[in-house]
Formats: structure tokens, C-alpha cells, sequence
């Protein structure tokens, strides 16, 4: 009896060796494996979820409701006379892009999905979104949501995909200040006590001025993210310890926090500022 | 049937672990419904179970992280086998007991998961922060436990898996 016992424990041992010491592939098989058997059940919660905040929000909102709408009216005239400019614009480059020879930029694809999960539990800032290799997602794609830079695809399984959000500081995006065409590095700063998502731009040259409120995007190079992305605007700016150089905190466009459906950029090649939504159902 | 139970509440608690937010107070730690399983485990069932579910549990909640696989599992399994020892020398359906052995629980397992993301160099946080996870862990531990608890014991008493509290 003892001896069985020993052999027991002896397996249950090597069992967790072996599980502790697994190649890299071979353990994202397993946890691929996993997270694709549980998106559906993660995706329904995760809807449950966000109906119940929605309907509480409603509740509370009901009394503004009527000022917000007429806000809302307000603001969709005015970007529809903004949509309107901006086509003329576009029609207007692409001419005089036509007229100097240069090539016609391609559109981008996007990948419509869905936010299941989010891990913003300290050590890594996370979200996992319902699409995955089945849908064309792939590792290093720039996620964007309709107000801007969100982060990069860090893994997929066929199913599903995690993004190492803007605010990790793992996440290093090659950057320029769009009013001066400063370049620099945007990395985040991690969780903040009240929630909000605050980055840092650093090696902005000294000699350039930056000012609070610049709009910060990002400069397409380093090949991970387009050009043209807006990152967010300038809150501080700083020297750097060496004197050398420039930094300033960023308070991120995207509300990081409150996500609930984003893009995942499929053509990542430095260039083309324009996208286009992919079809539902549509395969790369 | 215990198997499962087992299952289902595996299932469900990773889903909510992964979907409840977290607050700066906690230090961003998670709501520790999988720790609040092994603890249950633990205290009611035999040690292959409690081993069972260590390793699941830990196995799901690495999947649905960043965390190396295994590490969950092995603090799960370490911490579910002492109290598994220990657990004949308290009252186990007591709700004191399960606060103390939760909170200790969970905590003594993001300090073990801490320690092997900080030897891997995955994770650089400031020590402030350290300090917090591990405080936040521990009194979620505490605060978590008794109602996963009670809750698993009501499950298995209606599927017939376990015996009905005798407290």
C-alpha cells in the first residue's frame, strides 16, 4: 500500500516537472486548446455583462436622456460636414497623388470583434477578443477601436485572440507629435489609481517644441502599426534625466477601460491611412 | 458526479474570475473564485480530488493568462495538500476557518506566482505595487472563500456529492 502510494506521488510529481517545463509551443497548444473552449461560454458572460452595465447606465441616464440626444443631433451634423470635407480632400490628394506619380494606397482590412475578456489585473493589461486565426487574426496586428490606437495582437487560437494593450508597459509604439512631426517611443505606464490609462512618449528631441494637447499618432514605423493612428493627446511635458531628450505623458484617445467591440488591422504594412471593415463571415 | 461538479464549477468560476473587474485597493487582483475552489476541495474531499482540482484549476487559470503554464497548479496543488493535512485539526465548515485558510491561501499563491514571473524577468513592478497584490489578495482571499464555499457545498449537497452541513 505504501509502495503504490509512493508511485503515485512519484508521477504526480513528474506530471508537474514536465507541466512546468513544457517548450513554449507546445504549451501555448494547451492554452490555446483552453481559451478556445471557453470563448463561446466567456462571450455570453461577457454580453450578459455588459447588457446588465448598459441597462443600469440607461436607468441612471433616463433623466438626461432627451439634452443628450439633442447633443448627439448636434454632433452628428457636425461630422457629417466633416465627412463631407474630407472627402473632397481625399478626391483632392488622390489627384495631385496621381499627378506626381505616386502610387495609389492600398485600404486596409479591418477585423470587426468582439471584447470577451480583460485582464487588467496588474501585472498585464490584456483584453481577449472573439476572433482568432479562423477569421484572419494574426500576432502583431494593430488593434484599433473607433477612437484609436487600443494595442497589438499578442497570440490568436483559432477562435480567439489576446491584445497587449497600450497601457502595458511591454507595448512600445514608434510615434510622432502630428503638429511638429517630433518622433519618439509611446509605452505605457501600467494600471493608475483612478483607473485612467496614462502613457509616456520618450526620446522626443529637445530642440522641438511640444505643447499640452498636441495630438500624438503613431509614425508607422518599426512595421507593427500603421501610420496615422491616433495614440492620444500630450497631458505633460518633461526633460529626461540625461537632459538629452524630451518626454511627455499621454492620455490615451481610447477609453482602454470600457471597450466592448474593436478592429484588429490585417494589412500591417507601413503606408495607406485608409481602412475598410471586413464583411461579416468573410475569410482572409 | 463529483467529477462533474467538479467541471461545471471549474468552468464558471474562470469565466467570472476572468470577467469581474478588479480595483486599484486589491492591487488589480482578481477575484480568487479558483483559489475559493481548491479551498473547497480541500477541505471536503479526498486528497486525489483535491489534487484534481488543483491541477485543473491552475491549468485553466494559466490558459486564460499570461502566466507560464503550471505555475498556478503547482501553488494550487502545494497549498491545497497542506491544508488537505491540516484540515482534520480544524473545523471545516466553520465560515472563520474558511476565511483564515482563503485568505492565506490566496495569498500564499500570488506571492509563489510573483516570485516565478519576477525569476523569469516577465513582470518588473514597483514594490509598492508587490506589496499591495499580495495584501489585496489576501483579504479578497478572505472575503471570497466562505461564499464560494458555501456555495459549492450547497451544489454538491443537491447533487448528492457531499453530505449536507452539519454546522
Amino acid at each position: 500500500m505504501r509502495e503504490r502510494r509512493f508511485t503515485i506521488w512519484v508521477v504526480l510529481a513528474i506530471l508537474l516537472l514536465v507541466l512546468l517545463n513544457l517548450p513554449a509551443a507546445q504549451t501555448l497548444g494547451v492554452k490555446n486548446a483552453v481559451r478556445s473552449g471557453l470563448a463561446p461560454l466567456q462571450e455570453s458572460v461577457s454580453n450578459g455583462w455588459h447588457r446588465l452595465r448598459e441597462g443600469w447606465a440607461t436607468v441612471r441616464g433616463l433623466g438626461g436622456m432627451a439634452i443628450e440626444n439633442q447633443r448627439m443631433a448636434t454632433e452628428v451634423a457636425r461630422l457629417l460636414g466633416e465627412v463631407r470635407d474630407l472627402k473632397l480632400l481625399e478626391r483632392e490628394n488622390e489627384q495631385l497623388r496621381s499627378v506626381l506619380g505616386f502610387t495609389s494606397r492600398a485600404q486596409r482590412d479591418l477585423i470587426p470583434a468582439e471584447v470577451i475578456a480583460r485582464s487588467r489585473d496588474g501585472w498585464w493589461q490584456t483584453l481577449r477578443l472573439n476572433k482568432g486565426a479562423e477569421h484572419g487574426a494574426a500576432p502583431n496586428q494593430a488593434v484599433i477601436s473607433v477612437d484609436g490606437l487600443v494595442g497589438r495582437v499578442l497570440s490568436v487560437s483559432g477562435r480567439t485572440s489576446d491584445v497587449l494593450l497600450l497601457s502595458d508597459p511591454t507595448c512600445r509604439v514608434s510615434a510622432q507629435i502630428l503638429r511638429t512631426g517630433a518622433f519618439g517611443i509611446v509605452s505605457g505606464r501600467g494600471p493608475q489609481w483612478d483607473g485612467s490609462v496614462v502613457c509616456r512618449m520618450e526620446f522626443i528631441n529637445k530642440n522641438i517644441p511640444v505643447q499640452p494637447g498636441d495630438e500624438v499618432i503613431t509614425s508607422g514605423l518599426g512595421g507593427v502599426f500603421p501610420r496615422g493612428l491616433l495614440i492620444g493627446y500630450v497631458d505633460r511635458v518633461s526633460t529626461d534625466r540625461s537632459g538629452l531628450y524630451q518626454y511627455a505623458d499621454i492620455i490615451s484617445k481610447a477609453d482602454l477601460g470600457t471597450l466592448q467591440y474593436v478592429f484588429a488591422v490585417r494589412d500591417a504594412s507601413p503606408g495607406a491611412p485608409y481602412l475598410r471593415v471586413q464583411q461579416e463571415g468573410a475569410r482572409p | 458526479m463529483r467529477q462533474v461538479a467538479l467541471i461545471f464549477a471549474l468552468l464558471i468560476a474562470s469565466v467570472l474570475q476572468a470577467t469581474l473587474p478588479t480595483t486599484a485597493w486589491s492591487g488589480w487582483a482578481p477575484a480568487p473564485l479558483m483559489s475559493g475552489l481548491v479551498l473547497y476541495y480541500s477541505l471536503m474531499h479526498r486528497r486525489a480530488l483535491v489534487l484534481e482540482a488543483a491541477l485543473l484549476a491552475g491549468l485553466v487559470e494559466d490558459s486564460l493568462s499570461l502566466m507560464p503554464l503550471g505555475t498556478t497548479s503547482f501553488g494550487f496543488a502545494v497549498a491545497g495538500l497542506i491544508i488537505e493535512r491540516y484540515r482534520d485539526d480544524v473545523m471545516e465548515h466553520q465560515w472563520t476557518t474558511h476565511v483564515a485558510f482563503g485568505a492565506m491561501l490566496n495569498a500564499g499563491v500570488t506571492l509563489f506566482s510573483m516570485a516565478m514571473l519576477l525569476k523569469d524577468e516577465l513582470i518588473h513592478p514597483p514594490l509598492f505595487h508587490m506589496a499591495l497584490r499580495v495584501i489585496g489578495s489576501f483579504g479578497l482571499g478572505g472575503l471570497v472563500a466562505p461564499l464560494v464555499f458555501a456555495l459549492m457545498n450547497r451544489f454538491e449537497t443537491t447533487l448528492g456529492g457531499v453530505e449536507a452541513e452539519s454546522s
